[in-house]
């Protein structure tokens, strides 16, 4: 049994170390300047007084020369839109396929959700054809709207789900006191799926900052943040490594946070499916 | 008055409508014409796929995302179950520190990753390069990018593909993880303890109680690690732009090559009807996974 116990722990402190190495490269290099990167080992710190100096001037580096600031500030719009439409949009058709007796409710999530089900690839040619040919190719508005529209199938099935936790009964009570359809969405319907509205919210607003496809096929200027990270290269504008990580992290960010933060929403959202 | 319910709809109804639904039909349309952007479009029924069928660069592909979707599985799947068995028996102190460790890749985009790990994988100044020099394995230091040769000889799967496989491995291991930990949670203690009083052994507790309870969490995980492999995009395209020569592209990547490089929009939509097929063929079956 001892033996036993031992094992576990070389095997998982082996995978740790794997995991973390990665990590560690970041870090190393990071605090090195570009020159340093090129003359000591990959592995090797500088002097431990050049540490903050470096940092100080690769994260600046990054912030002024380069575009992840200005992607930075286009992807909070984009995901801050997609994220939290897609979460209401959902939350009011979940409500009517759910709570309100519409004909063909399955017909109507189905129609809704077919958008999940198929790979990104199908749309990629007609919406490329279609913004170059009515001029919104390349803006804010156009980019987020598709953002929004691959986020509303997922946030449905999240949200639909969650509201048969919803009991029907409340519902009917509310409606006896004489409530309306939006006064029962408003006062009893969206407060009691408050976890889903966070849930969906965070795992659309993680898609969309992350998303590299759409971005680097719909925009040119208005570029989301990991269009901007994908071109960090040092034959780019002499860009030297250590500025490419550091940027790398500052567009890492707000994921880290939010998961850090709302970590058990995120789970939440993605253990839903296993429920239903 | 009856109408009103369906305003509730409507909105999530027209914007799904004209971003997604009517472009995949559109796609399907587009697969049955040549066209280059430029000269006038051309019908030419099935002559799309008949053609990619016979691409060696298409069959390449894939094979390729076939590899990619049995080698997530094992890796970032299969392994994250045995480090999950792991690490629900150690003491709270040392589950949280191992979460820790294991969920952090996930907290970064494919981008994001990808940009860490060519600094990684690359010849000089490179991270296994040198950690290789560190430990006196010279003779090990190769160009870790452009490792065509294949791994098995019938297929034409190159090495530098199972590479991106593990980066990805290490970015999703942690999701995949953490999904098997609340499912090992949920598993009341009392059936382990009537098990192994009955005397069962731990691999048969393993087999009969914890498998079966982990039903629902591995369908979860199966799916979608299978999804995200079949269209994957990010990775190859940003550590080697599906490189060299098109040796390490996804199907994803060649119908992007094929529609917005190459301007063959009739193939490219016919990768893309394939992909398309293929992948909601997979959606459906998980789905009815979950119906059980």
């Amino acid at each position: 049994m001892k033996y036993l116990l031992f094992l576990k722990h070389i095997i998982l402190g082996f995978f740790s170390m794997v995991w973390l190495f990665p990590i560690a490269a970041i870090l190393i290099t990071i605090s090195k300047s570009g020159r340093q990167y090129m003359d000591l080992g990959y592995w090797q710190l500088p002097a431990l007084s050049d540490i903050p100096t470096n940092l100080w001037a690769n994260f600046s580096f990054a912030i002024v020369n380069t575009e992840i600031i200005s992607g930075f500030l286009n992807s909070l719009l984009y995901a801050g839109i997609a994220a939290l439409g897609a979460a209401l949009i959902a939350s009011f058709a979940g409500y009517a396929i759910v709570h309100l007796d519409v004909k063909r409710p399955l017909l109507w999530f189905g129609l809704i959700f077919s958008g999940n089900l198929l790979p990104f690839q199908m749309y990629l040619l007609p919406l490329y054809l279609s913004y170059t040919s009515i001029g919104i190719y390349d803006t804010r508005l156009g980019f987020a709207l598709v953002h929004l529209g691959l986020c509303i199938p997922f946030a449905l099935f999240l949200y639909r789900n969650y509201a048969f936790k919803v009991l029907s009964s409340l519902i009917d009570a509310a409606k006896c006191d004489g409530c309306t359809d939006f006064e029962v969405y408003l006062h009893v319907f969206l407060p009691i799926t408050k976890p889903a509205f966070l849930s969906v919210f965070i795992v659309q607003f993680i898609w969309s900052w992350n998303d590299l496809l759409f971005g680097i096929l719909l925009t040119e200027n208005v570029r989301p943040i990991m269009a901007e990270v994908a071109r960090l290269s040092p034959a780019r504008a002499y860009t030297p490594v250590p500025v490419i990580l550091a940027g790398s992290l500052l567009a890492a960010i707000p994921t880290i946070v939010l998961f850090l933060f709302l970590n058990q929403y995120f789970v939440e959202g993605l253990k839903i499916r296993a429920d239903k | 008055m009856k109408l009103s319910k369906y305003l509730y709809i409507f909105p999530a109804f027209i914007i799904t409508f004209l971003v997604l639904i009517l472009p995949a039909i559109y796609t399907i349309f587009l697969s049955f014409r040549e066209w280059d952007l430029l000269m006038p479009p051309e019908w030419v029924g099935f002559q799309n796929y008949l053609d990619i069928v016979q691409d060696p660069i298409f069959l390449h592909s894939f094979s390729n995302s076939i590899a990619w979707i049995i080698g997530t599985l094992a890796i970032a799947g299969g392994l994250a179950l045995f480090l999950a068995t792991l690490i629900n028996s150690c003491s709270k102190k040392a589950r949280i520190l191992y979460v820790i460790i294991f969920v952090a890749p996930f907290t970064l985009s494919p981008t994001v990753v990808s940009q860490i790990w060519i600094r990684i994988l690359q010849t000089s100044p490179g991270g296994i390069n040198s950690l290789l020099r560190n430990l006196g394995l010279e003779e090990h230091i190769t160009t870790w990018l452009t490792l065509t040769n294949p791994i098995i000889p019938i297929s034409s799967v190159p090495v530098l593909t199972l590479i991106l496989i593990f980066v990805y491995s290490w970015n999703l291991l942690g999701l995949n993880l953490l999904l098997f930990l609340v499912g090992l949670q949920s598993i009341p203690a009392y059936f382990k303890e009537a098990a192994k009083l009955d005397g069962a052994n731990h691999f048969q507790v393993f087999y009969h109680i914890t498998l079966p309870m982990l039903k629902p969490v591995t369908l979860i995980v199966i799916a979608n690690t299978i999804i995200n492999s079949w269209r994957m995009f990010d990775i190859p395209w940003v550590v080697v732009s599906g490189g060299p020569s098109r040796m390490s592209e996804t199907l994803a990547i060649t119908m992007y090559r094929q529609s917005f490089n190459l301007f063959r929009t009739g193939q490219g939509a016919a990768i893309a009807v394939f992909i398309g097929i293929t992948g909601t063929l997979i959606s459906l079956r998980w789905l009815r996974g979950f119906a059980q």
